[in-house]
Parts: C-alpha cells; structure tokens; sequence
C-alpha cells in the first residue's frame, strides 16, 4: 500500500506533519478553459511516478460556457471523490470561479488561483456584477493569486497556455509528488500544437509560484 | 501475455468490457452519462466493427429490440442507455425477461444521482425487482469491464437478461485498468421458433413464462452464494453491519479504513438478495445501515428478509425518516453524519454559507437555436401576440435553453417528445393556441405519434422543429438528418406524408425565418416550421465559419445586441464605450446584426 506523507503545507509551518492516505487536488475554471486536459496530464504524471490515481470529471455543460470542475486523488482510496474541506490542494483557472470550488478547501488546503477574469454573459449584460471584491478577500486567507493575465501578455503567450502557466504553479507544489522532469517530458508528449509557447508558459508560472512562496 | 494498462472511464470500461466479452450487437440511444460506450466503441475501436454490429438507433426501445433479437439468436447483445430510456425501452424489455433469451443480454442503464445532467432521479433498480432480473452494479471502472464479463456469463447461464446499473460518478470517474484480451469470433445466429416462448397471447403460455422466471430468480440467489459474488470486510464481530453497493460502497470502503467497530456486506448484485446471505452476516450485529444510491432497494429487501428471518436487528437508511435522505446523490459526508446518529464518535465540520459564481446555461454563440427562438419572438409580435402570455411546451435537448435568459419562453420540459403531446393537452384543455419546440432526434425519437394525433383532431398546434442535424447536447451522436448519414431522413417528408403543411426555413436568414414564423402562427390548426442549420459547434468543427465585426465607427455601444441575444461572443469594452466580438466564438450567424438598431454589424456568413 502507497501512503502519501502530506506535504508541508507552505503556509504554515507549524502544522504537524499528517500521514494521509491520498493527495487530493480540485481543478475549477469555465468550459474550454483546458480543466479537463490539466488533470488528464497531472493524472498520466502521477501515474508515472508509481501512485494510483482516480480521477473525477464534472463535464456539465462545458461547451455552452458553465462552470466545470474536476478531481484528482492520487494515493489508496477507492472513490474519486474528494470529501468537502479536505483537499490538499484547490486551483482555479479563473478567479471568480474559486468560489465554486471553496467548499474544497480546509484549514491546510493550498489555494492557486489565476487572476485571469471571464465575466459571465449576466455580468456582461449587467444583470449580475462579477465579484470584483474576492480579491482581498482571497489574499487575506493566504490563498495564492498568480498574476496569469498580465505574466502572458507581457510575454506574448496566448490565453489558450493559461492552464499550461497554471500547471507551472502546481507542479511547484507537487515537487515531492511529482519530479518536474516528469511533468515536463508528459508535457511535450502530449502537446500538438504551440509546443514552445505552452513550455514557456509553464516554465513562467513555476517562476512566479516560486517567487510568491519566497515573498 | 502482454498486460496493458490505461487511465478509462468506468464508459470506455464498460466498451472495452463489450469487446473483451466477445460482443456481437450493440444498440443504444444517446443520453448523459451513458453516452460514451458506443461513442467508444465507434471511435477507438474502429478496428473491431467488422466483427461487432454497432448502432445509435433512432430511440431506446428501437435498440432494445435491436439487441433482443440478437440475443434470442444466440449471440451476445447490449443495449445503452440513460435512466430515463430505460423507460421507453422497457416495454420490450419486461417481456423479453419473461421470455428468456439463449444469447447473453445486458442492459447498460445509467442513472443520474444528484441530477448533473437533468431529468428525474429515476433508480433503474426498480426494473429488476419489476421484471424480475438481476442487476450488477460495479463499483469502479476496473471493476464495471470485470462485472461487464460476469453479467455475460450469469444472462447465459441463466437464459435470462440482466441490467448493469451505472450512476453519473461509475460512467465518467477515471483509473488505470488492466486490458484483457479481445476475443471476438462470428456466431451463427440460431433463433428457434418456440411460439410459447416468444409470444403472450394466452393466459396458459405467459403464466409458465411467468413461473420460469421466479424459478430463475431463486437459481440466481443460490448462484450469489455459492460463487460468492459480494464482498466482506471491516471487523468480524462489529455490532454495525453496513450493507452497500455500487459506486456508494467506496465511501464505506475508505471510511472503515479510518473508523473502528464496523462490518460491511458489499453486494456485487442489488438484486436479487439471497437470504441466507444476511442471515449469515447478522450473528454478532444489533444494527443496520444500508447505504445505497437513490432508492431504498436494498434497504427494502433487507428489511423484508429480517422480517422473515424473526431477527430484531435494527435497520437504518432511507425509509422511515432514516439518517440518509432519499433524494440527492451520496457522499461520504452523508455516511458520516448517519454513522454519528447510529453512535459513532465522529466530528461533523458543519457546513457554513455558501456562494458560487453563476454561469447562464445559454446557446452557444452560433447556435441556430438562438436565432429560431428570436423569429418566434418577432413574429408573435408583430401579429399582436404576447410571446410572455402563449404556453410554448418545451422538449429534451439544446432547444429547452430558451427557458433560460435571455428569451425564458419554454414552459415546459416533460419527456422525449411530450412537446407535442402536451400542447395538444392544453389545446383540449382550452388553450387557443400552442407552440411546441421540439429538435430533430427528440422528433425521431417520440414525438410522431403526437403529430398524428394533432392532424386527426385538427389541433392548433404549431410546431417548430429546430433541426441541427446532430444530438448536439450529449456530444454530437449522429440524427436521422446529419451530414454523414448516408440514407437520410428529412422531417418535413413525415409531416407533410402525415398531412401537416410544413415550410423549412434557415434560421441564419433572419428576415426569412420571422416571415416563415408568421405563416406559422397565422393559420388555423396544425402547421409546422423546420427550422435547419447544422449544430454551429460541428459546422465549425468542418471548417464551416463564419464571422461579424463591429463597425466602430457607427456603434454606440448600446448593448441591445447582448441584452436581446446574451451571446458570449459579444462584449462591451468600457474604454472605448463599444462593443466588440470575440472571433473565436462567433460564427456568424447574422443575429446580432438584425437586432442592432445602429447597422453597425457587418455579416460573413458560413458558406
């Protein structure tokens, strides 16, 4: 039996070490935002480390613009699904879709979130306003906010790499996990199109990431 | 041998499971979450198709038949299908399971706990007790390919079909699964003529069919005990016994893992239950919880079984006002606060308020839906109709989306093709007039025999059919009017052969389609418009698009382009005050043009 040691929770040093029985990662954002082929990849790379893996995905609607989500529990457990309050690790591809997955997070949940905004078409129509406020909010929690929309364009990267820049995040906090070597050659195997982009954007937002737990 | 391993969702699972059981038929229609077992088989197995007969048939009883026959031939047949065609398959499948079959049989039947797809939370279970057959539930997408082969072998050895209950979690939750080998070999079909087996007119032959399979039944319970087909772990002499099945007992596996002073009986089959096998299980237990997904199936038999037995050991579930609700799907939360109420030390984090950021489930921008939706609206208008005082029923697909912002004109959503028929429900009931919107394969599917009707008693029912040429909402399975179907069949053909006058229109011709909805509302009885323009996402995908652009030079950033059409391709850009399209999204389907007062929207429309 795999027993996964939980991984020092960055935030908060004091914490006791807890031996868990699986890794548990909650991936939201909106549909065709790359939700779906972010867990796929971090599923083959946890596979290739040796873990077991369940995977759990909330298609919904994806196509029509909905919000999507989905698991990954890596380590021995039998049902895909993560329990409320008790992931390991919580990422959202799009900032006011954190608040669809918060119901995930506990006290030693890691939080990654893109600050990249898609208003909803109630916030276009001026029906709904989008949750402007969440920001400081998220911040003040000790979430982690990565600058997403501003590190790509200053970079040139198109929107479409936001998941692969997401994935440079996570694969900081998965290091005992996950070796970056791993995550890398499954990368390239399994991009098809806009190959130097989308490695570039991962190597930018591990550097970021890395920048952020330092501050 | 060569052991290959691959990350597959409990659907593909179940394909591969098919393949490796050496299948001959499979039929299905497509409904969300079971969709993904042909579509696998169609797209990753391609190879094999030679072999094995694949079909998405025009609804579920078409399949069932389909598969029927086949098992009655001696092959082995499945038919596919979500909860909700269970129920328009299941007139020939309660006969067939009086009647037996020579070839395996399985039904792969998916239920949707916690509703992510819509519909009812319908059990399928409740078909097995009905028929009566037996019913195996997989757990995991490891074990739903394993059980796939069991079914196979318990149909044949008994003669009789056998459902393979799914729920929204087994279908589209993934791991590796160990590959097995594909053995598919070409049967001769042998189908016997035995008319007292293979009709029911006459009290004599249906009571003997009747009797035989009551006798399997209790052959099957046997079965279950001999081969052991359930699971025990836990603590040998626990006071609690949980029994469960399906995708809720891995819930129950990880909780005993943690939490002391339980026993569990993990049923392979939720029906039939062999009493013994709870007789032999309740020696050193004083209670029950029985936890399951949906309807209270097993607790029923379980509580039934005690009874017989004279045991006094308590149950707790669903019934009775028990811990677990009856409605919603499970989780371990549930478990855990029923374990609390039974006594165990267990700490509830409690549930503190929660928000969520709402998308509007709304057409796609392209969809010819949109701008069909928008026509009726105009024309209703400009006849003097109130498009907010007319019922418009609603059916199952992408066309219910106008109950929705921006239109909210659907009232109603009952079953496939209940478009119709309630609309000339309302007709008798006294209504003047009913539209009914229906789509192209919920047309097919179960809505004829409604416009049939509508043409005898001459009801005035307008009927618009919004033909995308695709079963677009559950991922694009093929319709009777799709592009790469070779022998096509057009709606209007049937509704002028059965005698309503009909006219087709394009919905991307804005100023045609208002026109032709105005002839449709405008007559007296039935008449029907078919409204065709390929689902934009699949024209797209051909290489069909086109485009719209914003002439910045005359918008004036008004926003009735969005307000009138919340299409996600457009956006209001507050420094410059104008609007703007999204090229990736748009597909130019002229609507947001019609509507701007401005005529800053200039069109390229797909070819």
């Amino acid at each position: 039996m795999l027993i996964y040691a939980h991984l020092t929770p960055l935030k908060s040093k004091n914490l006791p070490e807890v031996v868990l029985l699986s890794y548990d990662i909650v991936i939201g954002g909106s549909g065709g935002q790359g939700v779906m082929s972010l867990v796929e990849l971090l599923a083959e790379c946890a596979l290739r480390e040796g873990g077991k893996v369940k995977v759990m995905k909330y298609k919904g609607l994806a196509q029509r613009g909905g919000s999507i989500k989905a698991f990954l529990r890596i380590g021995d457990v039998e049902s895909p699904i993560v329990p409320l309050y008790s992931a390991d690790l919580v990422v959202s591809l799009e900032l006011a879709e954190t608040l669809n997955v918060m119901e995930y997070v506990g006290n030693r949940t890691n939080v990654l979130i893109a600050e990249y905004r898609m208003p909803s078409v109630l916030n276009a129509m001026g029906i709904e306003k989008y949750p402007e406020n969440i920001v400081d909010e998220f911040l003040h929690r000790g979430y982690y906010l990565l600058p997403a929309e501003k590190d790509l364009r200053e970079n040139k990267l198109p929107v479409i790499t936001l998941n692969t820049y997401m994935l440079g995040a996570i694969s900081v906090m998965l290091h005992k996990l996950i070796s970056d070597s791993t995550i890398t050659e499954v990368l390239r195997g399994r991009l098809k199109r806009l190959l130097e982009e989308n490695m570039k954007a991962y190597e930018l937002g591990k550097r970021r990431m890395t920048e952020i737990i330092r501050s | 041998m060569h052991h290959e391993i691959k990350l597959m969702s409990g659907n593909e699972a179940i394909a591969r499971g098919l393949l490796e059981a050496g299948i001959n038929v499979v039929a299905g229609y497509p409904g969300t979450p079971s969709s993904e077992v042909i579509d696998t088989l169609l797209r990753e197995y391609k190879e094999y198709l030679d072999k094995v007969y694949v079909e998405w048939s025009v609804n579920e009883k078409v399949a069932a038949e389909l598969a029927i026959a086949a098992a009655w031939s001696g092959l082995r047949a499945a038919a596919t299908m979500k909860m909700s065609g269970m129920n328009v398959a299941s007139d020939s499948f309660l006969s067939a399971v009086y009647s037996g079959v020579t070839g395996g049989l399985v039904f792969y039947v998916a239920d949707d706990p916690g509703v992510y797809a819509g519909m009812v939370e319908q059990d399928t279970r409740h078909y097995a007790v009905m028929a009566p057959c037996p019913v195996i539930e997989p757990r995991t997408p490891s074990e739903a390919k394993n059980f796939v082969l069991l079914a196979f072998d318990i149909s044949e050895k008994f003669k009789i079909p056998i459902i393979l209950r799914g729920t929204t979690v087994l279908a589209h939750s993934e791991e590796p699964v160990l590959l097995g080998e594909i053995k598919l070999k070409s049967k001769e079909p042998i189908f016997e003529k035995d008319i007292t087996r293979y009709t029911k007119a006459g009290r004599k032959i249906v009571l003997e069919q009747h009797k035989e399979v009551l006798e399997k039944i209790e052959k099957i319970k046997e079965e279950i005990l001999k081969e052991g087909y359930y699971d025990t772990f836990g603590e040998e002499n626990a006071d609690l016994l949980v029994i469960t099945a399906g995708n809720a007992s891995n819930y129950v596996i990880d909780l005993v893992k943690e939490i002391s002073g339980i026993k569990v009986l993990r049923l392979w089959m939720p029906w039939p239950i062999p009493e013994e096998l709870i007789r032999n299980h309740i020696e050193s237990v004083s209670k029950i919880l029985v936890v399951e997904e949906i309807d209270p199936i097993i607790e029923r038999e379980v509580r039934c079984i005690l009874q017989e037995l004279g045991s006094r050991v308590k149950v707790y579930g669903k019934l009775f006002g028990g811990p677990i609700p009856q409605y919603d799907e499970m989780s371990q939360e549930i478990i855990l606060r029923a374990l609390k109420v039974l006594g165990l030390d267990i700490k509830i984090r409690e549930t503190h308020e929660r928000r969520t950021f709402r998308r509007l489930i709304t057409f796609c921008p392209g969809c010819p839906h949109r701008n069909t939706y928008f026509a009726l609206i105009e024309a209703m208008k400009s006849l003097g109709m109130s498009p907010k005082d007319t019922i418009i029923t609603g059916d199952i697909g992408c066309t219910i989306l106008a109950m929705n912002k921006p239109f909210e004109i659907i009232w109603t959503e009952l079953s496939m093709g209940a478009s119709v028929g309630l609309a000339r429900g309302f007709i008798k009931s006294g209504s003047k007039i009913v539209i009914a919107a229906v789509g192209d394969s919920t047309f097919f599917h179960a809505t004829i025999p409604q416009v049939i009707n509508a043409y005898l008693t001459n009801d005035n029912v307008k009927i618009i059919i919004l033909d995308n040429s695709w079963v677009a909402m559950t991922g694009h399975q093929p319709s009777p009017t799709s592009p790469n179907v070779t022998r096509k069949v057009l709606p209007e053909r049937i509704l002028e052969a059965i005698g309503i006058e009909t006219r087709v229109i394009d919905p991307y011709n804005v100023d045609e389609a208002v026109e032709g909805m105005k002839w449709l509302l405008e007559s007296k009885g039935p008449r029907a418009i078919v409204a065709r323009r390929e689902c934009t996402l699949q024209a797209i995908r051909r290489g069909i698009k086109g485009i719209a652009r914003i002439n910045t030079e005359k918008c004036v950033g008004c926003g009735v382009c969005l307000s009138r059409t919340a299409c996600m391709a457009l956006r209001f850009n507050k420094k410059e005050r104008k609007m703007e399209i999204t090229p990736e999204l748009c597909n130019g389907c002229g609507l947001c043009a019609y509507i701007c007062p401005f005529n800053a929207i200039e069109v390229k429309k797909p070819s």
